[in-house]
């Protein structure tokens, strides 16, 4: 076992952010948390991090106290934050050495980093000089120098363009390659699909999901369906019991009960003669749990 | 959950060594720096060279003589009196004064004088009579033009003094009873019990504690609010939350509140360097160098010399290596105080643009302090005419109050108004408030640095200190 958190309750006056918040990381991969805009999830990572105290439950890595102070932890912040007046290698030298890091060794690895990420032009520029995506760089640099064992990633992609963020994302599957411990939250869902295994869905300090992503989509089984013909498919929709959620130009999308009122639907159509273009039966998307759930649990 | 509290400040020599280096090579500290170096050089410079320009030397000599050199290459001396002596002309002559005959007339001599060169004057003694009696006596002195007109002041005053003690004298009086008669008197009133100061005495008892105040006002308040905009500028521009993730915030606190209070009294050093080395180059050209020839030479003073050094002596003669300590002490304690409450008001907001708002309180703190410490000073000011030291209550407050005290206590020290209980029971008190200004923000710097959203107001923090 190596990060447990057990049960952490905050409370600011008779407002409750995070409510008995528990998972655990046994092994290394990436942990999603996710949750909609003040669902707690920052909150969490800053008691995670240790930068607040919760009222109650605690946090441990490899079973002892979680002490920010005493470990290798990279933390890169959902609003970024540079100095905007000093130089760039001034200031990563800095954070480098607050987390214990020995001039050169920073160098050596800040060095390494500058180079993957391209940004080697920035070293002694002012951070107010930099455009937003480089300075988004930068901190990743500074969270990723010390090497840290726990990486916790908080919107990692958010407002970068299409190269930049493959370039994050080459990084970060890079780091996994290497066993370490990431904690990512987004709300690219997609995203989160192609890096966790296992998740927990925040809505307003309450855990309303949580489990590996493939186990809990299995449970769900194949009940999204969508059927594009040259032709109008309501009607035989209708007298399978389903109906349409929603129309796009892809095709008419259902949800359906089982797998057999799916096929039904399909023997219908080939009966009919319309000519098929797509038929997709398949598991709900994390972005459709992730909605499904947070909506059950607003109208509770 | 607790927080592992083990190395609760760990981190804050690194968060000190980066604020420190960070801070000297901006261009604002450079440029200031320069600018400050430049007033004092300007200010020192100018008190030691101006008045000697003007011509306030001639009070103040090493030799306690007044040994002006009278720039008159001739002086036609006509006596329509008869007071004036030849005696009276040889002692004239001793003093400096060029004496040189003609049997021109006085207009004769006048129209000349119109057309010579510089350098030269007619003095003439002319009574003034009303039926017969002598009313006076009228010193008239015509000089050519371009002439020096200290030099013909000195010359007619040479000339002035002569007709009035030939005119007691001839009275009957002796040379003695001239000098005795000329003795001066002063008029002061004392209150009971209070030491008495020369007027000398008052005036450095009254500009020291002025220019100290004013200098530790400055380099105090002005440091605090650099710690408030930098601990903002952290928040705000959210880099809190990345050192939060190797420092607890009260290391960054640390750090920063003792790199800039490192920078603030090196700049106070650096003030007293440059004012020193000022006076010590312009000495030679300056009224300095006559006060330090005149220290020098304390014993051999005579009047108001005598009196300019014993007003110095009294004033800084009790000035120890105790007393520099001290005054260290209390420009750090000083600047403790106010750096973490500037501290608190960094980290109570979430914007920028709050700043100069929430910095109001924390303003009107530091201009109530200074005022207590300097308008005692102003307030006593007729004492100059009387010379009476001062006893103002609100002085008096003004050393024991500890939002004042830094300010005021250097100079009560330096001048020896307080005496040494008195301070060590001062200082005492700013320790002890600066010790609970520590804990409550040690207490509340934690719960705010993290708080985003509208900005906190002074009762919402207090209220923060009081939970448990």
């Amino acid at each position: 076992m190596s990060l447990k958190v057990d049960n952490i309750v905050k409370t600011y006056g008779n407002y409750t952010a995070v409510q008995g918040l528990s998972f655990e990381m046994n092994e290394p991969g990436v942990f999603a948390l996710l949750g909609t805009n003040g669902a707690g999830k920052t909150t969490s990572i800053r008691i995670i991090l240790g930068m607040l105290s919760a009222d109650s439950g605690s946090v441990t890595w490899h079973g002892k106290p979680f002490c920010t102070a005493n470990e290798s932890i990279g933390y890169l912040a959902e609003e970024r934050g540079l100095y905007p007046k000093y130089k760039i290698m001034d200031q990563l030298l800095y954070f480098a050495s607050l987390k214990g890091m020995k001039r050169p060794d920073a160098q050596r690895a800040l060095d390494y980093w500058f180079e993957r990420l391209g940004v080697q032009e920035y070293r002694d520029k002012r951070a107010e000089q930099l455009s937003k995506g480089n300075q988004q760089k930068i901190q990743l640099i500074a969270a990723l120098a010390p090497n840290p064992e726990l990486l916790i990633l908080d919107e990692p992609l958010s407002g970068l363009d299409p190269v930049n963020a493959e370039l994050f994302k080459s990084v970060i599957r890079d780091e996994i390659k290497q066993n370490k411990f990431v904690i990512m939250s987004s709300h690219q869902m997609s995203t989160i699909e192609e890096f966790c295994r296992d998740i927990v869905i925040l809505n307003k300090g309450k855990t309303v999901l949580q489990g590996n992503l493939n186990e809990i989509k299995k449970g769900y089984g194949r009940v999204k369906l969508t059927v594009k013909c040259e032709g109008d498919i309501s009607a035989m929709a209708q007298e399978c019991g389903l109906a349409v959620t929603e129309e796009t130009p892809n095709g008419s999308s259902f949800n359906v009960s089982s797998e057999e009122q799916a096929h039904a639907l399909l023997h219908r159509i080939m009966d009919s003669g319309m000519p098929l273009i797509k038929y997709e039966l398949r598991e709900p998307t994390l972005n459709e749990i992730f909605i499904e759930k947070v909506g059950e649990s607003d109208e509770k | 959950m607790k927080n592992n509290n083990a190395g609760i400040a760990r981190g804050w020599k690194k968060v000190f060594s980066f604020t420190f280096t960070q801070y000297i090579k901006t261009k604002s500290f450079i440029i200031g720096t320069i600018i400050i170096s430049l007033i004092v050089i300007l200010i020192v410079g100018g008190i030691n060279i101006i008045p000697k320009v003007l011509g306030a030397s001639d009070e103040i000599t090493g030799s306690g003589n007044q040994n002006t050199e009278i720039l008159l290459n001739t002086v036609y001396l006509t006596d329509n009196s008869g007071v004036i002596t030849g005696e009276d002309r040889e002692a004239l002559k001793t003093s400096g004064l060029k004496l040189a005959e003609s049997d021109k007339s006085t207009d004769d001599l006048i129209s000349e004088l119109s057309q010579a060169e510089e350098g030269q004057a007619l003095i003439t003694v002319t009574p003034e009579e009303l039926d017969g009696a002598v009313l006076g006596y009228a010193v008239k002195t015509f000089y050519s033009p371009g002439t020096d007109g200290d030099s013909v002041d000195t010359a007619s005053g040479l000339v002035t003094e002569i007709v009035k003690y030939r005119n007691i004298v001839d009275l009957g009086v002796s040379p003695e009873d001239y000098a005795a008669s000329q003795r001066y008197v002063t008029a002061s009133k004392i209150e009971a019990g209070s030491d008495e100061w020369s007027i000398f005495e008052t005036m450095i008892n009254y500009i020291v504690p002025m220019v100290f105040s004013l200098v530790l006002f400055i380099l105090i308040f002005a440091y605090g609010q650099t710690v408030a905009q930098s601990i903002a500028t952290e928040k705000t521009s959210r880099v809190m939350e990345l050192l939060l993730t190797s420092v607890r915030p009260l290391a960054i606190v640390i750090g920063k509140v003792l790199a800039m209070g490192l920078i603030s009294l090196l700049q106070f050093i650096l003030i007293g360097v440059v004012g020193g080395a000022t006076f010590l180059v312009t000495a030679p050209f300056g009224i300095g160098g006559d006060l330090m020839n005149m220290l020098q030479n304390a014993d051999i003073q005579v009047g108001e010399n005598a009196e300019i050094v014993d007003a110095v002596n009294s004033s800084f003669g009790s000035l120890s290596p105790l007393t520099f300590i001290l005054i260290l002490v209390i420009f750090i304690l000083g600047f403790l105080f106010f750096a973490l409450i500037a501290a608190l008001v960094g980290a109570s907001i979430s914007r920028m643009e709050d700043l100069a708002q929430a910095m109001q309180p924390y303003s009107l703190l530091g201009v109530l302090g200074f005022y207590l410490a300097y308008f005692p000073v102003i307030f006593t000011m007729e004492s100059i005419d009387t010379g009476a030291a001062s006893t103002n209550p609100m002085q008096i407050f003004s050393y024991y109050f500890p939002v004042s005290s830094p300010f005021a206590l250097p100079s009560a020290l330096l001048l020896g108004t307080l005496s040494l209980p008195q301070v060590i029971i001062a200082t005492l008190i700013l320790a002890v408030f600066v010790a609970l200004v520590a804990v409550i923000v040690a207490r509340v710097y934690e719960m705010i640095i993290l708080h985003n959203g509208s900005r906190l107001k002074f009762g919402d923090i207090i209220k923060m200190a009081g939970r448990k």
